[in-house]
């Protein structure tokens, strides 16, 4: 995809706001001109207040290229001085900057027929949703595993979503604070090597792996990957903070 | 993703050094002057306080600094950037 030389700040139209979980929400938006997006890109989002004081901050895109709509999803930060905003006061016909899409590091385009495993800490399944967007919407015949780590099942994002995927996707669920519910099938605790290897693929067909969340999650899960013998160059991460920030 | 003041990737500053280099830069590698290795910029740790450092994600050496000032960027890069033309 061609990408415009030089950013520029654009107008975006809130359509729609749906709740995910208690603490996140997707923001459903209209931007005049976007110039389309690859899955795994994000955006700067520029708030201004009467005053000229500015904050930004960097969201992943959570919808595919093919969607018509342009999504993201927010969690709230309590104490952020932007988060806050998009998810209690934001409503639909408000306007903010943005600008992008930006980065060409952290992205899937479906190009290439190596497997994908997507690792997500909490709301980091955001840019991986993307990606199985755009791997369900092209076709794929791709395999695809997804391994998300939330604290509880009421944290985990695009789950009726998730559930309805079906081969060559796989998804995984590991829950790592709450006691799981009755009937859990999936994994609790902490992310570790025996997860990793039980999710696979393993390493001797050479997947492309994304992980993606905050920064001590995709620390241990980036130094998993590789002593479990995952080729540190196909190993692609995305930190957003301490915990989010 | 929503970025905050610490260690996050170079991909998470993306945007400004897409602002400096008007090209996308994350996927040019880097080779480290330090220990000599080579990594996509992507790859890099950065660490935002009054600006924006990056950091060799193998040995930590800083591989540039940004400060983005009211009408001018001040930029110092170190090691062999390879960008594709």
């Amino acid at each position: 995809m061609a990408q415009p030389p030089r950013l520029s700040w654009r107008l975006a139209t809130i359509r729609e706001r749906r709740n995910e979980t208690p603490r996140a929400k997707t923001l459903v938006l209209e931007v005049p001109d976007w110039p389309g997006h690859l899955a795994g890109q994000h955006v700067d989002v520029r708030l201004t207040a009467e005053d000229g004081y500015q904050a930004q901050r960097s969201y992943s895109i959570a919808s595919a290229p093919e969607d018509d709509a342009l999504e993201l999803t927010i969690e709230r930060i309590d104490d952020g001085e932007v988060s806050p905003y998009l998810t209690d006061e934001a409503v639909p016909g408000d306007q903010f900057e943005l600008r992008g899409p930006i980065g060409g590091y952290f992205v899937w385009d479906g190009s290439s027929n190596a497997p994908i495993l997507l690792v997500a800490g909490g709301s980091g399944v955001a840019p991986l949703m993307a990606m199985l967007r755009h791997h369900r919407a092209t076709g794929s015949k791709v395999d695809a595993r997804l391994l998300l780590s939330a604290r509880s099942l009421d944290d985990v994002l695009y789950r009726e979503e998730l559930d309805a995927l079906d081969r060559p996707v796989r998804v995984h669920v590991t829950l790592t604070r709450d006691p799981a519910p009755d009937g859990w099938r999936g994994f609790t605790g902490r992310i570790s090597e025996n997860m990793l290897t039980a999710v696979g693929p393993e390493p001797a067909v050479a997947p492309y792996v994304y992980v993606c969340g905050p920064t001590p999650f995709v620390e241990e899960a980036a130094r998993l990957l590789v002593e479990l013998g995952h080729e540190p160059a196909r190993v692609h991460t995305e930190r957003f903070g301490p915990t989010g920030g | 993703m929503d970025t905050s003041e610490v260690h996050i990737d170079g991909n998470g500053v993306a945007g400004m050094l897409q602002q400096i280099f008007v090209t996308e830069i994350t996927t040019a590698r880097r080779v480290c002057d330090s220990c000599g290795e080579e990594h996509p910029i992507g790859a890099h740790r950065a660490y935002s306080g009054a600006g924006t450092v990056l950091r060799c994600p193998a040995c930590g050496d800083v591989a540039a600094f940004v400060s983005e000032l009211p009408n001018e960027y001040v930029l110092g890069l170190r090691g062999a950037w390879r960008l594709r033309r």
